[in-house]
């Protein structure tokens, strides 16, 4: 009875063993933890740069603040797997890439398409998918992971961060992870964006520890904007207006602030709180149509000049304002999309959606289609609250 | 007094009525050990003068008052009752000397010489072939002090020493009722130790009862020196790392026991009783929980659950995901981990052993020490597992964490006997996450499972009532409901007068 047992169990542990799927240990001592790839490329190679962390100067106080924090490794080959693996001749650990948190793509690599760099991520099921994905503006993806940062330690970490800090709070950049950014490129009737990353003073001053040593350093990296794509391949860029209205149309901006023009002179400046959009494809007369209506709330969050505040004509006038404001930043994103033949609004979903007979009627078409179709823009605005004081100061000093 | 006789004691012998050739025969028998005392003495009875003798063993026995009664000087006796010339002297002795309470009369020389050895004197009269054995034992007792194994904040302080008579007492002291029974017997060749079972007639299932009277009849062997020899003897699987016996130091946990239809059986010599049947969930509760308020007797036991589970799979987990599943540990800690375990020479799982290892053998010094060098142990102890040992290279910091959260979980298991087997198996699944990774656990998590599902106590499943899943049980399982809605009895222990109480919500 108890042999019987003893062998059903033996049996059970000898049958799991094959049944093992992730049958790789391996200790934490002999990983290169990525937390950045970087994707290039120059004539027929491709090239890889990863950021390496240096965990002995990253944990908490452990660094001795001589070596930098991390080191960024670059190797070249035919095709990203590839040179992936070549990276091992020269880095002393395997590259272990679950806590990837960025995928930079250099401009050159993003205007010759990135579809075929992406199916050797989405295959390797060591992969983590949350990282997010931006395109290098101006410069190549090794460079900007090159650049050393302050506060962040981990300049990955710093571009992390500071997307979702940027879209929840100004709305002018996207976070595109992986799945998204397929989704996109498998789907007609939208083309992806992505996020676009600038360096802002010489590369080269970059990468030295004496750069995050200044107070101010000379080389940062900003967030500028939305790389927009046709089918895989960039065609051009969005500036921070008309990103903003890419956003409003899909319904991306939680909070941002719209300026507005005091008719005193000076600004005025609403921080919207909350808002919703629909978007609704028709046919009209067997054409396409589609309707981008927005909702906001905000609150007024600076003045700039004096208005009586006070009084409910002031603030419908106000409404109106922030109305035309938001449309007119809408309608200038469409229109940039239309120069670019990109629809990255997702208005051919929302036709596939309303008549698919239609659609696929359209579809093979769809980019002239596009750029000829009429975008009913509504926006509906309201303004809850002014702070915590009515009337700025401003009004009584001018009244004196 | 009720006899075990076991095979190679059955030569029973009558006694002689000749007093010296009884008195030689005892001598002789008991190797003219020192402790032995004959006192002989003449028995005066109206009519006539008899030699007598008293026997016993100095320091198991008080004789103080018995000599004084059996040494009577009759010529201060005023009214001597009347007596025929039939009357023998040990009707005498036993109806108008002896003021003892507990008298019997022996016939057999064999039983003769158990009764001096458990403390009872033993009175012989010349020309009579029977001796009167008079209940006279008394020795050295520890007294009832607190048990040290199972402390409570709000509770009794009484604890059970090792006079069996001591313990039966601190158990009637607590459930005053004639359906208390007890029931002694004597196991054991060559200690004759006696063995009690106390059930409560009408709770105790009558199956489990006679199970453990079975179970106790069947042991032979020579010696019972604790109840760990009976515990062993009796259990129903040999080879499982869990107890499916309940042991305890404390009369109210035994009475709580008794009341919810379980049988305790009480070992002269130790101050251990052992209570069956006995399910998983009983070691992970205590007296405690039913002291203090539900919500509190509740929380604590959630807390002992976590607890049991975190010393189970506390370092198992820890070896699993930093070896196999890096990628479930946040980022910002991975890269702390890692820094940590730049330049240490050893895989995790060696860390991981090397340190636990290390605190059970603190941990059984700490047991084993006098106690006057204890505070050394603690000392080293903190030196061994802390700080220097990650300054030295050997662990990193994190393991040091894991292992102390891990002991100090095990501690929080309020059952010595239950703590020692999570002990083993956490080593167990050590092993399985070094080379198998959480799928490991997981495995182990179902072997474990099946194993424990496949334990019985006394006939009860070891996982009632989780499983079989028993829904009124569960009042008194994993959380404890106010005493007020505490209804029944267990179902699973016993099925005889189930209900406690009528439903009676307090009424300010």
């Amino acid at each position: 009875m108890l042999m019987r047992k003893g062998l059903l169990c033996a049996l059970v542990l000898a049958a799991s063993l094959m049944l093992t799927g992730c049958w790789n240990r391996k200790e934490l001592n002999e990983l290169s933890i990525a937390t950045a790839f970087g994707f290039d490329k120059n004539e027929k190679q491709y090239s890889v740069s990863v950021q390496l962390i240096n965990p002995s100067e990253i944990a908490a106080a452990k660094g001795s603040g001589r070596s930098p924090v991390i080191t960024v490794q670059e190797s070249r080959g035919r095709t990203i797997f590839e040179s992936i693996r070549q990276m091992t001749t020269t880095t002393p650990r395997k590259i272990y890439a679950s806590h990837l948190r960025i995928l930079v793509i250099g401009e050159d690599l993003a205007r010759e398409g990135i579809a075929k760099v992406l199916d050797g991520l989405s295959r390797d099921h060591e992969l983590r998918t949350d990282f997010y994905i931006i395109v290098a503006k101006k410069a190549t993806a090794k460079d900007v992971l090159r650049v050393l940062t302050p506060l962040a330690k981990i300049p990955a970490d710093k571009l992390f961060s500071s997307l979702e800090a940027a879209e929840r709070n100004w709305g002018v950049t996207a976070k595109i992870d992986l799945h998204e950014l397929i989704y996109d490129l498998v789907d007609k009737g939208k083309d992806p964006v992505l996020a676009g990353i600038h360096i802002i003073g010489n590369p080269e001053h970059g990468q030295s520890q004496a750069n995050v040593r200044l107070v101010s350093p000379q080389t940062v990296l900003r967030y500028e904007g939305l790389a927009v794509f046709h089918k895989d391949r960039l065609v051009g860029w969005f500036n921070g207006e008309q990103s903003k209205g890419y956003n409003y149309i899909l319904g991306n901006i939680q909070s941002t602030i719209v300026r507005l023009p005091c008719q005193t002179g000076g600004s005025l400046n609403i921080e919207l709180i909350h808002t919703t959009h629909k978007l609704k494809g028709k046919f009209v007369n067997g054409h396409p149509e589609v309707q981008v209506s927005v909702r906001v709330e905000g609150n007024i969050g600076e003045v700039e000049c004096g208005m009586p505040l006070g009084e409910n004509k002031a603030i419908a006038l106000l409404e109106k304002e922030l109305r035309d404001e938001i449309k007119s930043t809408i309608v200038s994103s469409v229109k940039r999309a239309k120069f670019y033949k990109s629809d990255v609004f997702g208005f051919g979903a929302a036709i596939h959606r309303a008549d698919y007979r239609a659609w696929n009627r359209l579809k093979d078409h769809w980019d002239d289609e596009f750029v000829r179709m009429p975008v009913h823009v509504k926006v509906y605005a309201k303004i809850r609250r002014t702070g915590s004081v009515v009337e700025s100061f401003l009004e009584r000093m001018e009244g004196d | 007094m009720n006899l075990q006789h076991n095979g190679n004691s059955v030569t029973t012998e009558a006694l002689h009525p000749e007093l010296e050739a009884t008195l030689g025969l005892i001598r002789s028998k008991l190797g003219n050990s020192t402790d032995l005392v004959i006192r002989s003495f003449t028995v005066i009875t109206p009519l006539q003068a008899h030699p007598a003798a008293i026997v016993y063993i100095d320091g198991l026995a008080n004789v103080k008052e018995l000599l004084e009664s059996l040494l009577v000087n009759f010529s201060d006796t005023q009214t001597l009752p009347q007596l025929s010339s039939e009357t023998s002297p040990l009707h005498w002795i036993r109806s108008f000397m002896l003021r003892s309470g507990d008298i019997s009369s022996l016939y057999d020389f064999e039983e003769l010489c158990q009764a001096i050895l458990s403390g009872e004197t033993i009175v012989l009269v010349d020309g009579y072939a029977e001796g009167i054995a008079a209940a006279t034992n008394e020795w050295k007792d520890r007294g009832v002090t607190e048990p040290n194994s199972q402390s409570v904040v709000r509770g009794p302080r009484e604890g059970f020493s090792e006079t069996l008579r001591t313990n039966t007492a601190l158990i009637r002291r607590k459930i005053k009722d004639p359906s208390l029974w007890l029931e002694t017997r004597q196991v054991g060749t060559v200690t004759h130790t006696d063995v009690a079972i106390m059930y409560i007639q009408g709770i105790a299932d009558e199956k489990v009862v006679e199970e453990v009277r079975s179970r106790l009849d069947r042991i032979d062997t020579d010696a019972i020196l604790e109840s760990g020899y009976i515990e062993e003897f009796i259990q129903d699987k040999a080879m499982s790392p869990f107890p499916t016996i309940y042991n305890t130091e404390r009369p109210d946990t035994v009475a709580g026991g008794l009341l919810e239809g379980r049988v305790a059986i009480l070992v002269d010599g130790t101050p251990f009783v052992l209570v069956v049947p006995a399910l998983f969930t009983h070691f992970i509760q205590t007296a405690e929980d039913y002291y203090q308020r539900a919500d509190i007797g509740t929380l604590l036991r959630l807390l002992r659950y976590v607890c049991l589970f975190i010393a189970m799979f506390g370092p198992g987990a820890y070896i699993a995901i930093t070896t196999f599943h890096q990628e479930m540990i946040p980022t910002q800690l991975l890269i702390n981990i890692v820094a940590q375990r730049e330049g240490i020479p050893f895989p995790a799982f060696i860390e991981a052993l090397l340190m636990e290892v290390t605190f059970e053998i603190l941990r059984e010094a700490g047991v084993r020490m006098p106690r006057t060098v204890g505070q050394a142990v603690s000392i080293v102890g903190a030196l061994v597992i802390g700080q220097a040992a990650v300054d030295a290279g050997l662990v990193g910091p994190a393991m040091v964490i894991v292992v102390s959260i891990t002991a100090i979980s095990n501690f929080v298991i309020p059952s010595y006997n239950m703590g020692i087997s999570i002990r083993m198996i956490r080593f167990f699944f050590m092993m399985l996450a070094a080379s198998f990774g959480l799928f490991g656990i997981l495995v182990g998590t179902i072997i474990l499972v099946l194993h424990l599902s496949s334990l019985q106590s006394f006939g009860v499943p070891y996982l009632a009532p989780f499983a079989p899943f028993i829904k009124e049980d569960q009042k008194d399982n994993m959380i404890r409901l106010p005493q007020w809605m505490l209804l029944t009895r267990p179902h699973i222990v016993s099925h005889q007068d189930r209900k406690r109480q009528q439903k009676q919500p307090p009424q300010p």
